[in-house]
């Protein structure tokens, strides 16, 4: 990241510009310990506190810290420091130069953000960070415009965070974690836009599977015969929970191959007889085959 | 189901067929839905030979099965008929009649 030069020409200078400028210049010298030391003082100064060359350059000499000690950490302070310095900059009406290296870093800051969110859900499946590290990119995006839409971003990371934990959670039905953090951000998708087809796929499979794992119970004969009826009402609830994701699918296109299928298996569950037997016709229309095995009917 | 477990100490083997076979000696004779119009016939072949006949079936119990399941308001249920389990020449146990639709 470069500054642009800063001249105080023709000017006599007081101490305090003196410092700025000397600032700048450990700065470009590749000096950002001592440039810390001058530049810290200058925007504590009354004389020199309300410059914007100041807070700018304090950020980019922050910067040069940060980028050899703290680039990798979620919480650095040195990284709120350069925020809070562009912040303060723009807020004293920079020039156009000022602007556009104001934009420029906090650009770097939110971009920042956006991968560690990305590399904490993809690598380490940590969403708590992730989501932490999401949020601050947020943030961060809305001090450089604050009417900027995140819809479209926010579906992008909710989406992503709730394919994968539902993946989890389809994969290991005990992992309740994973199931707890899939429900949120699919619904946080579903807040945005209801009719995202992915994230009510998703929410439909994730209930549909606690359905048939129940009766998978019964079928394996592990449930005791006086807990059947209790096992096929939880069952039928989490069916009709699915039920409603899958029918905003397949109302929005009723050739849906994958709705279609996954309401025949909650009607299954459901054991309406009608319906069954309509979406059995619905599957063969469309060329799907249907297992009769329940341990087929998961994703 | 039938490779994992036992009952008792004994293995659970599962055959399938056409027809009943009385010679097969089976404890238990489970009738489709579609073989329901020979639920009279089995029931009486199989009198006193201590064989469970279960249908799945309206009116199966009624017919003859000892077991029939059927479905009310969309849940699973079970019909049963102790007298057809006597007939049959097995033993039964009472407190199997309180989770049951008992038809008798």
């Amino acid at each position: 990241m470069l500054l642009v030069g800063f001249m105080l020409c023709g000017v006599v200078l007081n101490a305090q510009e003196a410092k700025l400028v000397r600032a700048q210049s450990l700065y470009f010298a590749k000096n950002p310990e001592l440039a810390k030391l001058c530049i810290d003082s200058v925007v504590t100064h009354p004389e020199t506190m309300r410059r914007f060359e100041a807070w700018t350059i304090r950020g980019y000499v922050y910067y040069e810290i940060y980028k050899l000690t703290e680039k990798n950490l979620l919480e650095s302070s040195l990284r709120d420091t350069i925020v809070k310095s562009i912040v303060r900059s723009s807020q004293l009406n920079p020039d156009a130069d000022y602007k556009s290296q104001n934009e420029k870093m906090l650009t770097s800051m939110w971009k920042t953000y956006h991968m560690m969110a990305k590399t904490y859900l993809f690598e380490q499946y940590n969403y708590e960070l992730s989501s932490k590290a999401y949020n601050k990119f947020r943030e961060t995006f809305k001090l450089m415009d604050s009417t900027a839409s995140l819809k479209d971003r926010d579906i992008e990371y909710y989406l992503a965070a709730g394919s994968l934990f539902s993946d989890k959670f389809n994969m290991d039905k005990s992992n309740v974690k994973a199931f707890e953090i899939a429900k949120v951000t699919l619904m946080r998708v579903l807040e945005l836009n209801p009719l995202d087809t992915s994230a009510n796929m998703n929410m439909g499979v994730m209930y549909l599977n606690q359905a048939t794992s129940l009766i998978e119970k019964i079928d394996a004969g592990e449930a005791s015969i006086q807990d059947v009826d209790i096992i096929q009402d939880d069952a039928a609830k989490l069916a009709k929970q699915a039920e409603q994701f899958f029918l905003k699918v397949y109302n929005q296109n009723n050739k849906h191959r994958k709705a279609v299928l996954a309401l025949y298996y909650v009607y299954r569950v459901l054991l309406d007889e009608a319906k069954i037997l309509a979406f059995e016709q619905k599957c063969k229309e469309l060329n799907i085959q249907v297992m009769d095995d329940s341990n087929n009917q998961q994703k | 189901m039938a490779k994992r477990k036992k009952v008792g100490s004994q293995d659970i083997e599962v055959k399938n067929t056409p027809a009943f076979d009385k010679n097969v000696n089976a404890n238990m004779v489970f009738l489709l839905p579609e073989a329901s119009k020979v639920i009279n016939d089995v029931s009486g072949k199989s009198k006193n030979k201590g064989i469970l006949l279960i249908t799945e079936n309206s009116g199966g119990a009624k017919s003859g099965s000892s077991i029939n399941f059927i479905i009310v308001d969309s849940k699973q249920k079970f019909e049963y008929s102790k007298n057809n389990a006597i007939k049959a020449g097995l033993k039964t146990n009472d407190d199997f009649k309180s989770l049951a639709i008992n038809v008798d």
